[in-house]
């Protein structure tokens, strides 16, 4: 396939181009119950081009890009064909000229994840072994669930020279805890990990099934006001997502967000714990063949660098860092037990949770919430939160306890002050 | 109007039928029941913003490949892959050795659900929906000029407007089914556009977008054109917009809010796949009042000419036009071809795919209220002090306890039945489906679907559907 494209491109006469191809395989398990539903097997050999239109218009050096897939079974004339169709479509895609990457020889990267070690059946038979292995209560029990062992090969070859490779493995998938007594009620819980990490799975399907517990004895909304809310977990990714979206060169450049090197993004009156993130990625280049390395994006409350892709960071002027897919975040200074001091509405699950990098708004529909008075516990369902970190992020403190996953590494906990919840 | 054509067979498929046939002869030499699902689908993407012009491949939407299903002794499994060998006979064995070692794979402690085999009545037909202007017939050219158009138009309405991005993205698909009794072809092409709108007030950036979609082609665009006055008037309006006092109002729903609330508060409970797996209450709930004598609800691929209209689904069920509510009783879910096995029902043909790749779930397609006879103007006189409710952002489901969870960006306040001109900015909507559905007491005479989003099933599984409906009067608890 990659000479057949080559000599496409040599035919078409199209100098600048990167091709791409994705060798996947996965295997699925879909359960009910501790039953198996259905296995599926996924054997993928795909590849995608993008070429790359330069141009020149009243002095100014231009360049288009468009992008097509190749398909197996194409034949010589209709790999041409898309080529020569996506270069034309480039031609009125143009855009102030960037640089490509540039490379010199082939690098290749091996995976070393413990998932590299063994076939994706047996992978895939220990983590469903893990899956379950705190599944053992009539009543609170997972009602069904899906697993997915993946394992991705990546080339990227350039006309600049980039020829790079990687091996990614990964485990995903999603399970539902449910609990019939008092009331029946269940929760939703993703998990993704880049390591056989049984043990992490089994924790947190524990953890989910005290939760759903609790659920089920939740039986009333918070009163309508404002609280202080103590959010955990995916939830504080979910919000921190505001300060990398915010320094992204796509939000900037198109004045989205008024950041710069040096911006104070909590403002210059911080009276709660200042903001320190980092960048990473999981894999070592993005789509584009950037070497992938750590972002330092905020320090002590200050941004560090501007991240994003290739061409609007040339755009703005800075080093372009590819896209990331994990933020890792200092501890807070606080303990969780110290965290819940006060009148304090923790909550532990939403329907759903967003954060609006645009307006800073975030808000969700509240599953299961522990409202700390002082002493007291109230388990809570049901209401919404809907505040504004704009509003809230001089006050934000975090907790010294942390926790991880494939997209965060971080505080487990973070309060915000006078947040505006809806409820009974 | 142009006049209408069809939607051309992939030739790619049609040279490779043979082969396909083959494969599945040699998969029913081993099984009880096979089918193949072949795809060939073409799709792009156009945009014009502040950050320049992109044209291209749309993702997961552009694809080529297939999917097996396979069945012995009550159990399923499925095969996707995208290469098709020159030997069919060496790829079948790779198939079944595959699909047997995974079996083998899977704990001993964990039993095997046991289903029948799935009914496969002959049934053979090739289908093509129509459109008026191809993509290909506009140009990449003539796309991006007319894109480039709309956002000109929107920036230059009104100095605040920091930026207006505008995307047009279409998918032409052709799928084959083959079974040992079925062999069917279908050939569908949709179209959707949006524009955002954005405005900035300090640190603030306030949104507003519209969309556009249809089952067809590129003349869906001129649709855009006249909506930018309304949009670029409100994103201004949204700069001075006020939090929302949490409480319990009357409220109208404009029709794509209208479809937020039958989507994803309603429909998503009435997928059977949650039926069978005792995650949905609406499965308790069949044949008693679950909203307003005046709710009457479809769902189906075969409901209404729009982005989810199919004539077969992807295990090969032929398209339906189900009533799931009628006078506010609940008639019945929808429901894919394996949660119906489970279930001892019928299938209504709603196994949907993300693509080839991905498993078949219960998914909506065209799900809207039908209209009632109410004006809007009549709908507002009534409240004297509530909430229009406008521009759904997004939704997310809870079929297990009917609980509420939807975004709108604005609510404009109405008082003594007039609109004030104060807007609350942005809005949650919560509660439980059946106290809002049950509250709604006027619903107007239109009844408007937009297909310009994508439906998951959870946080995966993007499928194309539209929703929407009337506009209608409830009671809602807004945060």
């Amino acid at each position: 396939m990659r000479d057949a494209i080559i000599q496409s491109l040599k035919d078409e006469k199209i100098d600048n181009y990167l091709i791409t191809e994705t060798k996947k395989t996965s295997v699925e398990m879909f359960f009910i119950r501790q039953t198996l539903d259905m296995t599926r097997t996924e054997e993928l050999d795909e590849w995608n081009v993008i070429v790359y239109h330069d141009a020149v218009k009243d002095d100014r050096k231009l360049r288009g890009c468009a992008d097509c897939s190749i398909h197996q079974g194409m034949t010589q004339e209709e790999i041409r064909k898309a080529i020569g169709e996506a270069y034309m479509a480039a031609g009125y895609a143009l855009n102030p000229y960037y640089d490509m990457v540039k490379g010199e020889g082939r690098e290749s990267i091996e995976c070393t994840s413990s998932l590299a070690g063994m076939t994706l059946d047996e992978a895939a038979g220990r983590m469903a072994k893990a899956l379950f292995a705190k599944d053992d209560s009539e009543e609170c029990f997972i009602n069904s669930a899906e697993l997915f062992v993946e394992k991705k090969k990546v080339n990227i070859l350039n006309s600049a020279g980039v020829d790079c490779g990687y091996d990614d493995y990964l485990v995903k998938g999603e399970f539902v805890v449910q609990c019939l007594e008092p009331e029946d009620v269940e929760l939703y819980q993703s998990f993704s990990y880049d390591e056989l990490d049984e043990n992490s799975l089994m924790t947190l399907v524990e953890n989910k099934l005290r939760a759903v517990a609790d659920r089920a004895r939740a039986d009333k909304a918070p009163a309508a006001g404002n609280y202080d809310v103590l959010l955990s977990e995916d939830s504080v990714r979910e919000v921190l997502s505001f300060y990398t979206q915010r320094a992204d060169a796509a939000y900037i450049y198109q004045k989205y967000s008024t950041y710069g090197i040096g911006t104070k993004v909590q403002g210059d009156n911080v009276e709660g714990e200042k903001l320190n993130i980092k960048l990473h990625s999981s894999v070592p280049y993005d789509d584009m063949g950037i070497s992938m390395r750590d972002c330092g994006l905020i320090r002590d409350g200050e941004l560090r660098q501007i991240h994003g892709g290739l061409r609007l960071c040339q755009y703005l002027g800075v080093e372009p860092t590819g896209y990331y897919n994990k933020m890792i975040v200092n501890n807070g200074s606080r303990s969780l037990e110290e965290l819940k001091k006060g009148r304090v509405l923790h909550v532990v699950s939403f329907s759903d949770f967003n954060m609006d990098a645009f307006s800073g708004h975030f808000a969700g529909e509240i599953r299961l919430a522990y409202l700390y008075n002082n002493g007291s516990v109230t388990l809570v369902t049901g209401g919404s939160v809907n505040g504004s970190l704009i509003d809230a992020q001089d006050k934000l403190t975090f907790s010294n306890e942390r926790y991880d996953s494939r997209s965060y590494s971080g505080p487990y906990a973070m309060l915000l002050k006078d947040i505006p919840v809806s409820g009974e | 109007m142009s006049e209408k054509k069809t939607v051309d067979s992939s030739a790619y498929l049609a040279g490779i039928k043979p082969q396909l046939k083959d494969l599945l002869g040699q998969l029913l030499n081993k099984y009880e029941y096979a089918s193949v699902l072949a795809v060939d689908s073409e799709a792009k993407q156009y945009g014009v913003r502040a950050s320049g012009i992109s044209v291209g491949d749309a993702g997961l939407l552009c694809s080529r490949g297939f999917v097996v299903k396979v069945y012995n002794e009550g159990e399923y499994a499925e095969y996707s892959f995208n290469k098709l060998n020159e030997n069919i006979t060496s790829q079948a064995e790779e198939i079944i050795r595959t699909v047997e070692a995974l079996k083998k794979a899977v704990p001993e402690n964990i039993a095997r659900l046991k289903l029948t085999a799935i009914s496969d009545e002959p049934v053979s037909f090739k289908k093509s929906t129509e459109y008026e202007i191809s993509p290909e017939q506009l140009g990449a050219e003539g796309i991006i000029d007319k894109l480039t158009a709309l956002r000109k138009r929107a920036m230059e309405a009104d100095e605040r407007i920091l930026d207006s991005s505008v995307r047009m993205s279409y998918q032409k698909y052709s799928k084959l089914f083959l079974s040992k009794n079925r062999d069917m072809e279908q050939n569908v092409m949709w179209t959707d556009c949006f524009q955002s709108f954005a405005a900035r007030k300090g640190e603030e950036v306030k949104s507003y977008f519209t969309s556009a979609s249809n089952l067809g082609g590129v003349e869906v665009l001129d649709k855009l054109d006249e909506k930018i006055g309304h949009a670029v008037e409100t994103t201004v309006a949204l700069l001075d917009s006020e939090p929302m006092v949490p409480g319990e109002y009357d409220c109208i729903c404009t029709p794509e809010v209208t479809g937020m609330i039958v989507h994803e508060a309603f429909g998503h409970g009435v997928e059977m796949d949650m039926f069978a797996k005792k995650r949905a209450l609406a499965e308790k709930y069949v044949g008693e009042y679950v909203a307003s004598p005046l709710v009457n609800m479809h769902d189906g691929a075969a409901a209404a000419d729009e982005v989810a209209s199919y004539f077969f689904d992807d295990d090969g069920v032929l398209a339906k036009d189900t009533v799931v509510i009628e006078n506010g009783i609940l008639k019945q879910g929808i429901s894919d071809t394996m949660a119906a096995l489970r279930l001892n029902t019928e299938p209504t043909g709603n196994s949907r795919r993300e693509s080839y790749k991905r498993k078949a779930y219960t998914r909506m397609t065209n799900t809207f209220f039908e209209p009632g006879k109410d004006k809007l103007e009549d709908m507002i006189a009534s409240i004297s002090d509530g909430f229009m409710l406008e521009n759904a952002t997004s939704g997310m489901e809870d079929p297990k306890n009917w609980g509420i969870q939807c975004m709108v960006n604005m609510a404009r306040e109405i008082k003594n039945g007039k609109l004030t001109g104060r807007i609350f900015s942005p809005i949650v909507l919560t509660g439980y489906v059946p106290d809002l559905l049950k509250s709604i007491s006027m619903v107007s005479d239109g009844c408007e679907l937009s297909g310009g989003g994508f439906c998951g099933k959870g946080y995966k599984e993007f499928v194309k559907v539209s929703d929407g409906g009337p506009c209608i009067k409830a009671r809602i608890r807004l945060g």
